[in-house]
């Protein structure tokens, strides 16, 4: 068993304000180096908290519970300046957005640079000459058309692989990639995939995708979690899932593709200021019982994968 | 390129119409306007008069006189002042220096002083230094200058006596000059930092939510790094818009400062035209003011365009 490269051991986010709200609940999830891991889930469900809270990128209002692990140490009990130099170093971020993740008054060349200069102190010449090597691996050929142009200048997918390279140029153990395929068509999202992909299979990096585009996430992950209101409800490997997904609640989600007759899940998701009583699925499964209304599932394991349902185990 | 020339068109176009307002507003005066031009208590005899009359064209068609009008302009001829029995272009150049001068200085040190506490005011913004910053900040930007300077003049001349109550120097040397300039000086600078303080507090509040401000945090940019690094242009946006606007109203401004303060500069040249009703002077000076705010302005969108790629862009 591979040694992990990132832990996160029962984390809870809590957002403080009029009520409280529990956007990430208990969540436990580990990746190992070379590993791609796919976090899925619907708009709301947590899944950017969570890339946030890994980041320490939370807001004020927000405190979190729990523990994350990042090869032997607490991230959690980091001060800001600690983080700042892990940030963008060590982990990394690719927003989703990119192009307000940009800052509209610096060239490319400057925001895909600026790792360089901010970690590793680089002297210009050479991060000139790194940075124009880099972006080539973006299609950006020849770089001295690409690099002076202002963000505001280029197509969303342009700006969403120049948000991969400033984020990836110093290479970082692992990167976190929230809905890099939002806003983006067929082909780009294929070239994306393709990037991130040889990003983990050349330098042997960890990624954690966070999508809610299962055809994406089936394509370029080795295992993936499920998430549902704050929880994780399965996680399995890629191949597994996919060939037979266990929580009713995924089975919907993969009936819901154009490919399996774009059957809905019925109901919406649940408020997270008061999640519902028992499993928090229940009211929108069709298979719920009267134990899942009233005693709450926890995250077992059946086989290789782990399941949060009452009538997988 | 297109655009450019478009800009420098309405510019023109402004300058042409401020000077045939400049031109038109004291014909359309009641009364003589030779009477006016040479002070209601001057006694002069018809011929004399008419003789002036004559000598400024005034009995010519409307046209023609605007046209000498504008010759005379191009020549940098702005009349004869008849009370002060002066050319007003060299009344004005030897006036508008001193007043360019300490507003220049107000202005920039406003600027710089404003857009840097503004901007840590904004970063740290819930913090009780910088909030109660900003409550002195609005206290001053809605103090009007001229009662700013009495409280000046009254504290530091006349209690205190460190600086002199008058004039712009007793020798000419810089020593004096800096030493009878310095509270003018720091009263605009308090005036004009405050406006600025307080555009910059709010634009830095809005700024830092933004995407890329989380993004660079992101990229491992630590606290203030993340301010001077990337917020800080992009908040200064607006400032560039306000310093060009605000060169009029702290014009304006300088004037009763100058009076408050018995400073022998346009301002004082000004009040004692409108006093003594020196119509040449006035034209010159309102002429000499409307050009130095719209060139303000014009190189505020020359620097906008500097700053901000979204505005070149644009102009393709």
């Amino acid at each position: 068993m591979k040694r992990p490269v990132i832990e996160l051991d029962n984390l809870s986010v809590t957002f403080h304000g009029d009520c409280d709200l529990r956007a990430v609940n208990q969540v436990s999830l580990s990746v190992t180096r070379g590993e791609v891991l796919a976090l899925v889930g619907e708009t709301g469900c947590g899944k950017s908290v969570i890339a946030h809270a890994i980041m320490g990128l939370l807001p004020k209002e927000a405190s979190v519970d729990g523990s994350i692990r990042f090869n032997d140490m607490e991230l959690l009990s980091l001060s800001e300046r600690e983080l700042a130099d892990i940030r963008g170093e060590k982990i990394a971020i690719i927003f989703q957005n990119p192009s307000l993740s940009l800052n509209p008054v610096y060239t490319v060349e400057h925001q895909i640079s600026e790792s360089l200069y901010i970690h590793r102190k680089t002297r210009k010449e050479l991060a000139e000459k790194c940075t124009k090597n880099y972006v080539l691996k973006f299609g950006f050929n020849p770089p001295e058309t690409y690099l002076p142009l202002y963000p505001s200048q280029c197509s969303g997918g342009m700006n969403q692989r120049i948000l991969i390279a400033a984020s990836t140029i110093l290479s970082p153990e692992i990167v976190i990639a929230d809905e890099p395929t939002k806003g983006l068509d067929r082909e780009r999202v294929n070239e994306t995939g393709e990037i991130l992909r040889n990003l983990v299979s050349e330098k042997g990096r960890s990624l954690i995708l966070i999508t809610h585009d299962l055809e994406f996430a089936r394509r370029i992950s080795d295992r993936i979690a499920i998430m549902y209101s704050g929880e994780i409800v399965e996680t399995a490997s890629a191949e597994e899932f996919f060939a037979e997904p266990k929580h009713p609640y995924s089975k919907g989600l993969l009936n819901s593709l154009p490919e399996n007759g774009f059957v809905p899940i019925k109901g919406s998701s649940p408020s997270l200021t008061r999640p519902p009583d028992g499993c928090r699925f229940h009211p929108r499964c069709m298979y719920m019982n009267e134990q899942c209304a009233e005693e709450h599932p926890d995250l077992k394991p059946t086989g290789n994968r782990k399941v949060r349902c009452f009538l997988c185990h | 390129m297109k655009n450019a020339k478009k800009k420098l068109i309405r510019y023109l176009i402004c300058i042409f119409a401020i000077i045939t307002l400049n031109f038109a507003i004291p014909r359309a005066m009641p009364g003589d306007p030779v009477m006016n031009l040479i002070g209601e208590d001057v006694m002069v005899s018809a011929d004399t008069l008419n003789q002036i009359r004559s000598e400024i064209g005034l009995d010519r068609p409307v046209y023609e006189q605007f046209a000498t009008y504008l010759w005379n302009l191009i020549h940098l001829d702005l009349g004869y002042s008849y009370h002060l029995h002066a050319d007003v272009a060299s009344l004005l150049c030897e006036r508008m220096f001193w007043t360019l001068l300490f507003v220049g200085i107000a202005i920039i040190l406003g600027a710089i002083t404003g857009t840097y506490a503004g901007a840590l005011s904004g970063w740290y913004s819930d913090s009780k230094i910088s909030r109660a910053v900003t409550c002195v900040g609005m206290a001053v930007s809605c103090t009007p200058p001229y009662f700013l300077a009495l409280i000046f003049l009254s504290v530091f001349v006349f209690r205190l006596g460190i600086f002199p109550f008058k004039a712009l120097y007793d020798e000419p040397t810089i020593a004096s000059v800096i030493h009878h300039l310095a509270l003018p000086v720091i009263v605009m600078t308090l005036f004009s930092a405050s406006r600025n303080f307080l555009i910059m507090r709010g634009s830095v509040i809005q700024e830092k939510n933004s995407h890329y401000a989380l993004y660079a945090r992101a990229k491992g940019l630590f606290d203030r790094g993340i301010l001077w690094k990337h917020i800080l242009k992009n908040a200064s946006l607006p400032l560039i818009t306000q310093v060009a606007l605000d060169f009029g109203f702290i014009f304006s401004g300088a004037i009763f400062i100058e009076i408050v303060f018995s400073l022998n500069g346009m301002g004082t040249l000004i009040y004692d035209a409108i006093l003594g009703r020196d119509y040449p002077v006035l034209q010159g000076a309102f002429l000499v003011i409307a050009i130095t705010v719209i060139l303000a302005n014009l190189l505020a969108d020359i620097l906008y365009g500097i700053i901000d790629p979204r505005v070149r862009v644009n102009e393709r």
